[in-house]
């Protein structure tokens, strides 16, 4: 009787094993073990890992990585809570706007990479076009500055949205009643934004960020179809990197061992950044 | 401080529309400065409508606010001066308990020393000195919305408090405590207030003015002496008390040369200063008697006619008393009598009522006859 | 068909709700539970109905044991806070559903003669047409409450149903309430923590308090005699008063006090049970104080406020740094600060243990009951 809801919880467990558990201690073994193409694998204890830190083209991926998560996360987040803000309360706009705003999630990745290809193109593309008209060359397959941009532009493109609709639907949970009070207590639209809005989204904003983190250390295919990781390596992330270890060097082992930093990497960013905002603002003194 | 007044308030929503409907119609009501008032009535009535119709978080359909006797219909709440307490705490989390009380002083540009002592001063009279530097999310809903209290009444240029059912979230122990401390504030900043709630213990304990509205029309505002003892119709009969008055469906009689209630094979003998106002041709006329003020007898009065035989069906304790609920003989009107928390009566006895002519109201097509 | 409840503990982590709860609840009865908000009243019904399972211990219907009894298979019906219908279905085939999603195949009259039948004794026949959103909060509660009855539940529990209605409609209810179930065959277990709803409408009340329920009685016996001061001071309204004092006898005398302080002293006529120079919690209802006329003055506070609704004053003062209530059968006009005094009947009191606090000695005029 006390069993039965271990029972019910059972073919979920299957799959999450099936789908996570198994590969990662799949990828744990192979971390251990060199395995090249043609030989028999062999237990290599940690010199994959010390490999891997050690390997200059790394902690090069590792950087860009770290500095295009932070960007995505400094724009996204903050424009994404200024249009869900902005958004109309109620009445017809509500759909519209959502509707909108759903175009771009629903669009696949490598597709929203193909989409921005065409627009850099250099023979049709509509950005170079327009920045040809103000005197600039634009080029994503030769300056870095442009194929930077350019994928960081692609990437709020595509998925500011999410953190809009997470924020939208944290603003319509507030309770109407705070936004009064604020009035009457003469509170100006910054700090009816500091004292009201914000505090009530802490826990909205926590997943968005997670979210967008998780999310922004993964990015593969829209740069992979926009720049190929160009130009040189400068738009190569850690999955790219990693990518290009196991499948195009033929390196399973050390890309395992990529694979498993970056796993790990990603869970402590996530804790450190969950722990802060979790007590960011809590009943802090009575600040002006 | 100020005097408040609504002028010919109506407000509809959805105007226009298949949903359109009236909440508020044509009140009028003046709250004098410094007052203590309460806006009494069923859900639905339009009571909250019209408290944020006066606190300007709603725009009336028609109508005008005045403030001191200006106009103040098409300012927005923060030029109004006016605070509001919600029916649930509402509180900046993020600040602690003085921030919070800081907090529409310090938008208001007060200096700090001068807010010092005004906190010092609200959080003497509702207690709150030891959670002053503490975190609201830590208080529970009945300290919080003191807190939301304080921070309402603690700019000095506050011109009236409202309250919207403001103890829906506090617990029923401590509702006392919780009720005399706003009592408390309301008289020692002899602040205007306004008190909206479906309680009637809340509202009269309140205010001294109490206004009962129903489907949008302000019925009667009035101190809760006259609203009981003189309500205006049946309906604030039956809605004010506890249980609401006996409102018993009588015809008319003359004997002995003065009109009298008949009931059944009962007469009853209503208050002489009415007689001349009572014409005996009416139809639909009740008589209205508080639980109070019907006297019960146990024993057999024998020759005393004015006591009525009857049946207790039903013994219930409410609100430190007992109410007895009977059945008239002879007849299947109900009356409901008071009596002691430790009267011994069970279901199903005899007793003998009567109804002293001086508490009977009498009413003609539900409106209350008094003398001219 | 009662209900019997041996020894039941529950803990959410670390928390104690129930702590050995032990109670036998009548046949037919109308079972209150009474306790402040979060004392773990709604675990309790849940146990009983068999939506939550308990640590330990065992629940039994009518004798039969039911921990492995799913809560489809027993015959009980459950009323919550909020008016919880079917908002797509009209209040008629909110009222029908219980009995066409059940395993008996009841017949198209015997649901129409069913819903009739309980739409009239909740007074709701008039809105059977109207969907649940077009009908009044009290009107929601009443089909809320005529759905969880129109299988005839041996059992009905109701978890606050009154807490979310409009003052006028609670008082309403709570009449209908008394007067539905009394002439019903179901046994009514009934939360709140509101004293005054149990009051008007069980038949038994317990009383939770730290886990476990510390008096469970008739309603009348545990109004008038409640075994321990928790009880005393929940039931009531106003709750009843409570001075801590010193029992006194002069040796020139055989007259008997509760010596309050030097200056006060008040009557212990009749306590001859307990010890002199003992200290006592002695206990009065708000009900029994008499304004005093003639100088036989008892105890003097100092006058708070006073509260009037209707015909009756309530007293706020202050004696001895404890908040204490008097209750006036008629309006008084008095400002704060008058001085006023009391005279107090020793008929009326109760004495409780200012350690264990229990019942130790009642006046004369307090009905016992055995």
């Amino acid at each position: 009787m006390k069993q039965r809801p271990w029972l019910f919880l059972l073919p979920a467990l299957l799959l999450v094993s099936i789908s996570a558990f198994i590969p990662l201690i799949t990828v744990m073994n192979y971390s251990q073990l060199t395995l090249l193409p043609g030989t028999e694998p062999y237990f290599s204890g940690l010199e994959n890992f010390v490999a891997v830190l050690e390997d200059e083209a790394f902690r090069d991926a590792l950087g860009r990585q770290v500095i295009f998560s932070f960007l995505v996360l400094i724009t996204e987040i903050p424009l994404g809570l200024g249009l869900a803000m902005a958004m109309p309360k109620e009445g017809p706009g509500v759909g519209f706007s959502l509707v909108l705003l759903g175009i771009p999630l629903l669009i696949p990745w490598n597709v929203v990479g193909i989409i921005w290809r065409v627009f850099t193109r250099s023979d049709i593309g509509v950005l170079p076009a327009a920045f040809d008209w103000f005197g600039y060359t634009y080029s994503v397959s030769s300056s870095t500055i442009d194929a930077w941009w350019t994928v960081l532009a692609m990437d709020i493109w595509h998925w500011t949205p999410l953190v809009v609709l997470i924020c939208y639907a944290g603003i319509q949970a507030i309770p109407e009643e705070y936004y009064m009070a604020a009035k009457i207590d003469r509170a100006s639209p910054w700090k009816t934004f500091r004292y009201v809005t914000l505090p009530n989204l802490r826990g909205v904003l926590i997943i968005a960020v997670l979210l967008r983190l998780m999310d922004s250390f993964k990015i593969y295919a829209e740069p992979f179809v926009l720049t190929g990781g160009g130009p040189g390596s400068s738009t190569t992330f850690l999955s790219t990197y990693t990518s290009r270890m196991a499948i195009g060097g033929f390196q399973m082992g050390r890309g395992a061992a990529t694979s498993l930093i970056y796993f790990f990497i990603v869970i402590l960013i996530s804790f450190v950044i969950y722990i802060v905002m979790l007590n960011l603002g809590q009943g802090a003194g009575g600040d002006q | 401080m100020a005097e408040i007044e609504v002028r010919d308030i109506r407000h509809v929503y959805d105007q226009g529309t298949a949903d359109e409907t009236v909440a508020v119609d044509q009140v009028n009501l003046t709250l004098q400065d410094g007052t203590a008032n309460a806006l009494l009535g069923p859900s639905g009535c339009g009571k909250t409508t019209l408290l944020q119709i006066i606190s300007g978080l709603l725009q009336p359909t028609e109508g005008q606010v005045l403030i001191d006797g200006e106009d103040v219909t098409d300012k927005p709440p923060s030029e109004r001066d006016i605070a509001q307490v919600f029916q649930f705490p509402v509180i900046y989390d993020s600040m602690d308990v003085y921030g919070n009380l800081a907090f529409p002083l310090r938008n208001g540009g007060v200096p700090e020393a001068e807010i010092e002592e005004r906190i010092q001063k609200i959080a003497d009279l509702l207690e709150l000195n030891d959670i002053l530097h503490s975190s609201p999310s830590n208080l529970g809903p009945e300290l919080n919305q003191l807190v939301a209290l304080g921070r309402g009444i603690i700019r000095a240029d506050t011109s009236a408090i409202l309250f919207d059912e403001p103890m829906t979230d506090v617990e029923p122990a401590r509702k006392l405590t919780i009720r005399r401390r706003v009592k408390e504030a309301q008289q020692e900043f002899e602040i205007t207030a306004l008190y909206v709630t479906h309680d009637q213990h809340e509202a009269l304990t309140f205010a001294e003015q109490v206004a009962i509205m129903r489907d949008g029309h302000l019925v009667q505002y009035d101190t809760g002496e006259n609203l009981y003892e003189n309500p205006v119709n049946t309906f604030i009969g039956h809605f004010i008390g506890s249980p609401g008055m006996n409102l018993l469906d009588c015809g008319l009689t003359q004997t002995n040369g003065a009109p009298h209630a008949q009931i059944g094979p009962h007469e009853i003998s209503v208050s002489e200063d009415i007689h001349s106002e009572i014409d005996l041709n009416w139809t639909d006329c009740q008589i209205g008697i508080r639980p109070s003020s019907v006297t019960v007898q146990v024993a057999d009065p024998k020759e005393d006619t004015h006591y009525i035989p009857a049946t207790v069906d039903q013994v219930e304790m409410v609100g430190g008393y007992q109410i007895l609920t009977t059945c008239l003989d002879d007849t299947d009107v109900e009356v409901k009598a008071r009596v002691a928390h430790d009267f011994m009566i069970e279901e199903g006895a005899s007793i003998w009522l009567s109804f002293p002519p001086g508490t009977i109201q009498f009413f003609h097509e539900k409106q209350a006859v008094h003398a001219s | 068909m009662g209900i019997r409840v041996e020894n039941l503990h529950k803990s959410f982590g670390t928390e104690k709700v129930l702590d050995g709860i032990t109670i036998d609840i009548t046949d037919r009865s109308f079972f209150s539970v009474v306790a402040p908000t979060g004392a773990g009243k709604t675990t309790l019904l849940r146990i009983l109905a068999g939506i939550e399972s308990a640590d330990a211990g065992t629940v039994y219907y009518d004798g039969t044991e039911m921990s492995d009894v799913a809560v489809q298979d027993r015959s009980v019906g459950m009323v919550y806070q909020e008016f919880i219908n079917y908002p797509s279905l009209t209040v008629r085939e909110n009222l029908a559903s219980p009995l066409q999603v059940s395993d008996e195949n009841y017949s198209a009259e015997e649901i129409e003669r069913r819903v009739q039948e309980t739409a009239e004794m909740l007074k709701i026949d008039h809105i059977l047409n109207n969907l649940p959103e077009e009908v009044s909060g009290g009107e929601a509660q009443r089909t809320a409450i005529s759905r969880a009855l129109i299988k005839e539940p041996d059992y009905l529990f109701m978890d606050e149903p009154l807490a979310n209605l409009d003052y006028k409609l609670r008082e309403q209810l709570r009449g209908d309430f008394e007067r539905l179930f009394s002439e019903q065959d179901t046994t009514v277990i009934y939360a709140t923590p509101q004293a005054g709803d149990a009051l008007a409408m069980s038949t038994h009340i317990g009383f939770l308090h730290d886990g476990k329920i510390i008096q469970k009685a008739l309603r009348d016996e545990i109004y008038y005699r409640p075994r321990y001061l928790p009880v005393a001071e929940y039931l009531g309204e106003p709750p009843m008063n409570i001075v801590p004092v010193t029992l006194v006898q002069e040796s020139t005398s055989t007259d008997r006090y509760f010596e309050v302080d030097e200056d006060t002293r008040i009557p212990a006529t009749g306590f001859d049970s307990l010890s002199p120079g003992e200290d006592y919690l002695l206990g009065f209802r708000p009900q029994d104080m008499r304004l005093s006329e003639n100088g036989e003055a008892s105890i003097s506070p100092a006058l708070s406020f006073v509260e009037t609704v209707g015909s009756t004053s309530t007293l706020h003062m202050n004696f001895q740094g404890r908040e204490i209530y008097a209750l006036h059968p008629d309006p008084v006009h008095l400002d704060t600060g008058t001085s006023i005094s009391f005279a107090l009947d020793p008929q009326k009191f109760y004495v409780y243990d200012p350690e264990a606090g229990d019942l130790i000695a009642t006046g004369s005029s307090i009905p016992s009951f055995s």
